[in-house]
C-alpha cells in the first residue's frame, strides 16, 4: 500500500514557488543589467512580483488551515492468490 | 545601476538617434493569451466541484492551481522581457541589435553605418498597415549578414532616417 501525506504536495509546491520566484528575479536582473530599467519595466516587474507573492500568500493561508498529516492511498496491492 | 549607454559602450562622439522596439500592438496579443491562461482554472472550477469538495484531493488540486497561476505569471514576465529587451539602437555611427532569447541567452550585434548598402522597409497585413508597423531590412556591404528590425513602428520613416544617417557617416569619414 502506498499512501501520500498532504505535506508531500506542500513541499513540492514550496519548491516550485521558489523556482518561479527566482525566475522572476532573474528577469529583473536582466532589466537592470541591460540598462532598460524604466518606469514601465519597473512597474510591470513590481506588479508581477506582488502578484506572485499574493498567490503564494493566499495559498499559504489555505495550507495553514489544513491537516497536513492526512494521506490518501495512491496504490493498494491486491492479493492474487486465492484465499484458502 | 547600468545605463543603456554603458551596455552599448557608447563612444564620446556618439549620439543615440533612435531606440527601437517592436510595436506595442504585437505584445497585446500576448497579454490576452496570458489573461486567458490565468482565467482558465477559475473557468474550470464549476466542472471540478466534486473533486474540490474532497478534503485531500481538493487541497491537492488547489495547490496545483496555485502552482499553475505562478507559472502563467512568470511566463507573462518572461514574454515581457523578451519583448522589452529586444532593442535596436541607432547612433550617428552604428546600429546595435540587442536580442534576448529566453532567460539565459542574449546576443548583441553591431553594424557600422558605413557598411550600410541598402535599406528596405515593408508593412505587411491588416494590422501592420492600420497601425503602421513593419520590418526594416538592412543589407550590408561585403558580408552576407543582414540586420532586420522586426515589427517596428513607422518602418518607412526609419528607412529614410537610416539612409540619411549612413550618408552623413560616409561624408564625415571623407572629411
Amino acid at each position: 500500500m502506498l499512501s501520500l501525506p498532504l505535506s508531500f504536495f506542500v513541499i513540492i509546491y514550496a519548491l516550485f514557488a521558489l523556482v518561479t520566484l527566482s525566475f522572476a528575479f532573474i528577469n529583473i536582473y536582466h532589466i537592470v543589467s541591460t540598462g532598460t530599467l524604466t518606469l514601465l519595466s519597473f512597474s510591470l516587474s513590481a506588479f508581477v512580483v506582488l502578484l506572485m507573492i499574493g498567490i503564494i500568500a493566499v495559498t499559504g493561508i489555505f495550507v495553514g488551515a489544513l491537516d497536513l498529516s492526512q494521506g490518501a492511498v495512491i496504490f493498494e496491492s491486491v492479493p492474487v492468490l486465492p484465499s484458502l | 545601476m547600468r545605463t543603456l549607454s554603458e551596455t552599448i559602450h557608447q563612444q564620446p562622439h556618439e549620439r543615440i538617434i533612435m531606440t527601437l522596439r517592436r510595436h506595442p500592438i504585437t505584445f497585446i496579443a500576448k497579454i490576452f493569451l496570458c489573461l486567458l491562461l490565468f482565467a482558465l482554472p477559475f473557468l474550470l472550477m464549476p466542472l471540478l466541484e466534486e473533486p474540490l469538495a474532497d478534503l485531500y484531493w481538493g487541497a491537492a488540486l488547489r495547490l496545483l492551481g496555485s502552482a499553475y497561476l505562478l507559472l502563467v505569471t512568470v511566463f507573462f514576465h518572461a514574454l515581457f522581457i523578451d519583448y522589452y529587451l529586444d532593442v535596436w539602437i541607432v547612433t550617428n555611427d552604428r546600429i546595435i541589435d540587442v536580442h534576448q532569447s529566453g532567460l539565459f541567452k542574449r546576443t548583441i550585434a553591431e553594424l557600422d553605418l558605413k557598411q550600410v548598402q541598402d535599406v528596405t522597409s515593408q508593412t505587411v497585413g491588416f494590422f501592420g498597415t492600420f497601425f503602421n508597423y513593419g520590418n526594416v531590412g538592412i543589407q550590408t556591404a561585403g558580408s552576407k549578414q543582414k540586420f532586420d528590425f522586426q515589427n517596428v513602428a513607422k518602418p518607412h520613416e526609419i528607412r529614410g532616417e537610416l539612409l540619411k544617417l549612413a550618408e552623413l557617416d560616409a561624408k564625415e569619414d571623407h572629411l
